[in-house]
């Protein structure tokens, strides 16, 4: 995920918001029901909240040779002539990103040295992303990977072998992902919605991320943060039920929430809970490929689409073997090492670069 | 899962309540933080709604401490010597590393540091509230405020502190 300073810091004041209203000893079922519902807006917030637990954690050794509980008081008591002048912004909770005004003493030097690292960071963020505006063809060739920053403040980040364009327009803001996959962190304007297109599917969203695979005969959407409404291609208007009794019946539009993900087919279905989980759409981005579980014929699926040359499995007894790890996209040979080691597996390495998974002799002997 | 939770508990007896310390300690370099927090996310994403929602805070210090300790596992690499690893481990080598005395001078200089950059009674409600263990009302008492400003003054002082300790790391 893009962190731009300031949302973090706005982040940071609703988790710390958080924790001062939960160390409230009456703290009520609504307000848990309602800080559950923060918590799983975004992986951030988890974030944010441990990184101030963890501040939290830290105080506990506030030397007590240089703050005495007496002097603490004292201080704060004498502060109070001046409680005219720190005047108290009592809307810290409604508009969390304004600065509070409880640090007086060295406020200008911080909120100049703040705005320094502010800049800083945008500027080291833009270094590395381009910027387009109005209808632009974006492409990724096999193991890249690319973050686009668009005008209105979205970014896309384009997985290896993918393939998109972008147009934003006055009154929507349209992509069409004609192959590969890629992430979106959508900026909120309500007033121009936000479509991604693929050949099966439309998905809408306003500000939110989310991730949408387009693979050959099928889309796969994953939402991380916020909704999204997907819609199967060619239905002008969008009905309920899809006739026949052979294929199962599935609603034309989906509406997937945080965790959640949905796949349609050519055919127009909408199958729930396919797709990358989340955690995959969250670890590619950083170069890492998760599995749980998983049989190997889907890992060296997975693996190959970073590869320009491709692994295979040449024994079928090994494709069902499951496996679990975190992997380095650009890295397959600390994954075939790892096979090596620990499921008995021999890679042969052929002349054209392909490699040939096979069971070794160990392996026969006693199955992974 | 189980090994895991009973690893938690045990954690829990030794430090009683305060897996929140555990937890600060631990963690030690941003990369790994956030790391564990999409990973704790992910967890509280699949978890049954009304469990979290029974008691969110605990719960989420829960999985992240489980997380730790998976991690913790993981870096210990393989696949079967985990396995082993995890029977065999006793919980004072494998997790709690003992706070050396440099290191919490140098958090106590930090601190100072930080601490000296806020207002008095911001500075007060945090250290009164956090070291000294005292109640909104307490501390509402002794510096003349009411505790619903003690609760705000305690967002401001952790937003404060979580930033600025973040930087000097």
């Amino acid at each position: 995920m893009d962190r731009s300073a300031p949302h973090q810091s706005q982040i940071c004041a609703e988790a710390a918001d958080w924790f001062a209203r939960l160390q409230d000893a009456g703290s009520s079922s609504a307000l848990r029901e309602e800080f559950s519902q923060w918590l799983l807006r975004s992986p951030m917030h988890v974030e944010e909240f441990l990184a101030v637990t963890r501040a939290w954690g830290d105080l506990a050794h506030a030397p007590a040779d240089v703050y005495s509980t007496e002097s603490l008081i004292a201080a704060a008591r004498a502060e109070r002539g001046r409680s005219n002048v720190v005047s108290f912004g009592d809307a810290l909770r409604g508009e969390p990103a304004k600065e509070p005004v409880a640090v007086p003493a060295r406020r200008f030097s911080l909120a100049l040295a703040a705005t320094l690292v502010v800049l800083m960071i945008g500027v080291i963020a833009y270094v590395g992303v381009q910027r387009w505006a109005g209808l632009q063809h974006i492409r990724t060739a096999l193991g890249e990977q690319r973050t686009i920053a668009l005008a209105d403040g979205s970014f896309i980040h384009l997985n290896t072998g993918s393939d998109l364009t972008v147009a934003l327009g006055p009154h929507e803001r349209r992509i069409r992902l004609l192959r590969g996959e890629a992430r979106f962190d959508v900026a909120k304007d309500r007033n121009r919605p936000f479509f991604v297109e693929t050949r099966q599917a439309t998905v809408r969203a306003v500000g939110t991320v989310f991730n949408v695979r387009a693979a050959g005969a099928s889309t796969a959407v994953t939402v991380v943060e916020g909704r999204v409404e997907v819609t199967r291609r060619g239905d002008p208007t969008p009905t309920v039920e899809s006739a026949g009794a052979a294929t199962p019946v599935t609603r034309a539009t989906a509406q997937l929430g945080p965790g959640e993900r949905a796949a349609v087919t050519s055919s127009g279905q909408i199958l729930p809970n396919t797709g990358p989980p989340v955690e995959r759409v969250l670890a590619w981005s950083e170069q890492r490929l998760v599995f749980r579980d998983e049989a190997l014929a889907d890992v060296i699926a997975e693996f190959n689409r970073y590869q320009e040359h491709p692994t295979r499995i040449a024994d079928p007894a090994l494709a069902a073997v499951t496996i679990s790890g975190t992997f380095a996209t650009n890295d397959a040979a600390s994954l075939l090492q790892y096979l090596e080691r620990y499921h008995h597996v021999h890679v042969e390495e052929g002349s054209d670069g392909e490699r040939v998974l096979t069971l070794s002799r160990a392996g026969r002997d006693s199955p992974p | 899962m189980s090994k895991v939770d009973s690893f938690v508990a045990r954690v829990a007896t030794q430090y009683g309540e305060d897996l929140v310390r555990f937890l600060a300690r631990r963690v030690r370099r941003a990369a790994d933080a956030r790391d564990l927090a999409q990973e704790a996310y992910v967890r509280l994403l699949r978890l049954d709604r009304k469990d979290l929602v029974r008691d969110p805070q605990p719960y989420v210090y829960r999985v992240a401490v489980n997380l730790l300790h998976e991690f913790e596992l993981k870096r210990r690499a393989d696949a079967d010597g985990l396995r082993r690893w995890t029977q065999e481990q006793d919980i004072h080598g494998a997790t709690v590393a003992v706070e050396s005395e440099v290191e919490t001078r140098a958090l106590g200089e930090q601190l100072t540091k930080v601490l000296d950059e806020l207002t008095p009674k911001c500075r007060a409600v945090l250290v009164l509230h956090r070291r000294d263990g005292m109640t909104y009302d307490e501390i509402g008492t002794a510096l003349g405020i009411s505790s619903s400003m003690v609760k705000k003054y305690l967002a401001i002082g952790l937003r404060h502190c979580r930033s600025r300790l973040g930087e000097l790391r």
